[in-house]
């Protein structure tokens, strides 16, 4: 299972991610870039590669405002 | 120094309240135990036998009763060199800011019985108190909610025009009550000075993340160990009830370089408040021991009382290098069964033997 919690080591704060947000975290820091990681949520949630690329690129650049990419 | 660094060691720790505002005494006996098992005696002093920590399952091997600290120093040293004759109490961890005062002003007398200790000396302890912890900040670069010095009702009338309500009420040793009211806050002006006496404090209340630190330093002044932990729960007293253990290397490094500069020996916790918009820490308080949540240090990879323990020996200690995040405490209640005849026994003998119990 994919971990749900992300906790952010300087202050504490720890966030919840749903399944897909908890599929696209492991995906990304496993070397997977967002245009794979895309495809796959392409194909298991019927919606069009560019959709999913954007709603991807756009989790993305939340974790990573929130300093949260490179921890678990 | 210590001559048998693997010898046994008798401790006797303080500050055994236990409830809903615990003292520190039975977080630091967890750590001692949690460090050497039985390979040690753990000893419980307390000024009043209703403090529920001399009765924690398991844990002291012995209790005595001893006088309030208000009794000043030479009772103080007197019920120690009484209580010796029994047990040979090698490290004494003081718990209370008023029985790390005490230890302070009679190390010398406490060394002549054998028992060691690990406390900063008097002028430390002055010059990390409440009212004079602005300057103390900035040094570092803290910041520092605005305090103001209460002496008379009429200060008190005067900190309710400059402060803007609700903010809080301290007194001058411990206590401390959110005031929102010019009503509540007179009768608590009333009450902290019926219970400590002047001078009281009037504080802004600053909003934010409260960060607490744990440090431990050595003799020399230097620091040894430092556990950050965020309160995720509190008390309607605001005492914590959960949280969880932080990486703040850069506060850790003010912290350490602020106490440093008042030459502190042994432990201290730090208090402090966050604001998550600016990023800003404010100093709240310094307090001059380990606090209720030190169990935590253990599962943070610095079980900071034992350490405290063997500098108190004179043994030597690494300082700790890595703290482990994320680690939560969770507080909970415990039921305790005692025979009524050990009450007796400890308040009409002032001594107690729990070992095996």
């Amino acid at each position: 299972m994919d971990p749900r919690f992300l906790f952010k080591e300087d202050c504490g704060d720890v966030f919840t991610l749903n399944l897909t947000g908890a599929l696209v975290h492991r995906l990304y820091r496993e070397g997977a870039v967002p245009e794979d990681i895309a495809q796959r949520l392409a194909r298991s949630h019927g919606i069009s590669p560019g959709q999913a690329l954007g709603d991807v690129l756009a989790f993305l650049a939340q974790v990573r405002i929130h300093g949260l990419l490179a921890e678990s | 120094m210590d001559s048998l660094p693997n010898r046994s060691l008798t401790v006797a720790i303080t500050g055994l309240a236990a409830s809903d505002n615990p003292g520190p005494g039975v977080a630091v006996a967890r750590c001692l135990r949690e460090a050497r098992g039985p390979r040690q005696t753990l000893v419980g002093l307390s000024f009043d036998h209703r403090f529920t920590g001399l009765y924690a399952t398991g844990l002291f091997d012995e209790a005595f009763l001893i006088p309030a600290p208000a009794y000043g120093d030479r009772s103080f040293v007197q019920a120690l060199a009484d209580i010796r004759r029994q047990t040979a109490i090698d490290v004494l961890v003081p718990a209370l800011d008023p029985d790390v005062g005490l230890c302070a002003a009679t190390r010398r007398s406490l060394a002549a019985l054998g028992i060691h200790t690990l406390v900063p000396d008097a002028a430390a302890i002055r010059r990390r108190a409440k009212s004079v912890l602005t300057p103390l900040a900035e040094t570092v670069g803290f910041s520092a909610p605005r305090t103001v010095t209460l002496l008379s009702q009429t200060a008190m009338t005067a900190a309710l025009r400059d402060f803007t309500l609700p903010f809080f009420l301290k007194g001058s040793f411990a206590d401390a009550r959110l005031v929102s009211t010019a009503e509540q806050a007179h009768a608590e002006f009333e009450r902290l000075v019926g219970q400590w006496g002047f001078p009281l404090l009037a504080q802004e209340r600053v909003l934010g993340d409260e960060l607490n630190l744990t440090v431990l330093f050595n003799r020399k002044s230097e620091l040894v160990g430092a556990v950050p932990m965020r309160k995720l729960g509190v008390t309607d007293r605001g005492k914590g009830w959960a949280g969880v253990t932080v990486r703040l290397p850069d506060v850790v490094e003010r912290a350490g370089a602020l106490l440093r500069s008042i030459d502190w020996v042994g432990p201290a916790e730090v208090e402090m408040i966050r604001d998550p918009a600016s990023n800003r820490f404010y100093l709240i308080e310094i307090n001059p021991r380990f606090p209720a949540w030190t169990y935590l240090t253990a599962a943070a990879g610095q079980n900071l009382p034992w350490a405290a323990v063997q500098l108190a020996m004179g043994r030597e200690v690494r300082p700790f290098r890595e703290v482990r995040p994320g680690q939560l405490f969770v507080r909970s209640v415990e039921d305790a069964f005692i025979p009524f005849d050990q009450v007796e026994a400890l308040t009409s003998s002032r001594h107690l033997v729990l070992r095996g119990r």
